[in-house]
């Protein structure tokens, strides 16, 4: 059992502390009616599944990180567009992330709105902006030290890394000055947890 | 107009089923859901307290009462009368789904 505390130690802290003791005792009654080895496969499977997914919800809730992140994919969509203007291919492609994200972009914004307190998902915008700049010394670093590597691989994962980058600095900004703009208006802004 | 509820995913769809018989505890209802589901879903203990720590934030299903002993606590569940409607969409969901196979398939 202590190698379930363990495992249960991947999960959110506050989701562990309101339903770990209830999980530790639930394995225990799944030990003691089926075979020890059955039980033990499937709940490291399911801590393989569910821990990620939870952090992910505890991290960000879903509401408020849905418009962030079409948003970011919409910034790299134009910015694949601008950049490959000499290939009608690839810009089409960019053109059609743009409309496709931007549309799911105002969906998700318009659903947040409503259902989370203003503000909330723009006090993270410094973690975008230091991601993105991150993502970017990095693409910059691995561009100077590439040497001769001119292989379709290499530019490809420079490209990525560039394109999402930038996304994420633009994303940082916008909510760095919605963020201002909202501390301006309701007084202090509204802090991230 | 008013918009079709969106179908439960399948762990949620059976936590609400297993629900409609009345108020239960985690393990009763993790072996009602394999008993529901022929075996096909066997939860583990991530599986069915994340679902059930959705369902509750989502106002489908709500804690009920705790029952402690010296080793144990049991943490009861039941559905909210929002979440009673939703169990009761989605059975009468399926039940037209088998009406409809049934009708398009030969008897056998």
């Amino acid at each position: 059992m202590n190698l379930y505390g363990v495992l249960l130690r991947l999960y959110p802290r506050d989701f562990r502390e309101e339903y770990g003791e209830d999980m530790a005792q639930l394995l225990r009654h799944q030990l003691r009616d089926s075979s020890a080895t059955r039980v033990w496969a499937r709940t490291v499977l399911d801590v393989a599944l569910t821990a990620p997914s939870l952090r992910l919800e505890a991290h960000m809730s879903h509401q408020a990180s849905a418009p962030i992140v079409y948003g970011t994919a919409t910034v790299a969509c134009l910015v694949l567009a601008v950049v490959a203007g000499t290939s009608i291919g690839v810009s089409v492609v960019g053109l059609a992330g743009v409309l496709v994200f931007g549309a799911l972009a105002f969906i998700a914004w318009r659903r947040a709105r409503s259902l989370e307190p203003s503000g909330h998902a723009a006090a993270h915008w410094w973690k975008y902006l230091a991601v993105g700049g991150a993502g970017l010394a990095v693409a910059i670093v691995l561009a100077a030290f590439s040497g001769d590597d001119d292989s379709e691989g290499m530019w490809a994962v420079f490209f990525g890394g560039l394109l999402v980058s930038v996304g994420l600095i633009a994303a940082g900004l916008v909510l760095g000055i919605t963020h201002a703009v909202h501390g301006r208006r309701g007084g202090a802004p509204v802090t991230g947890r | 107009m008013t918009r079709k509820p969106k179908p439960l995913p399948g762990a949620s769809l059976y936590l609400v089923l297993a629900l409609l018989d009345g108020e239960q505890h985690g393990y009763a209802l993790m072996r009602r859901v394999a008993e529901l589901s022929d075996g096909a879903w066997q939860m583990g203990p991530g599986t069915l307290y994340g679902t059930l720590s959705r369902l509750v934030a989502d106002g489908l299903i709500e804690e009920t009462r705790v029952d402690r002993d010296e080793s144990e606590r049991r943490r009861y569940y039941a559905l909210t009368p929002g979440g009673r409607e939703v169990a009761t969409t989605e059975l009468e969901r399926l039940r037209s789904l088998v009406r409809r196979v049934g009708r398009a398939q030969p008897a056998t």
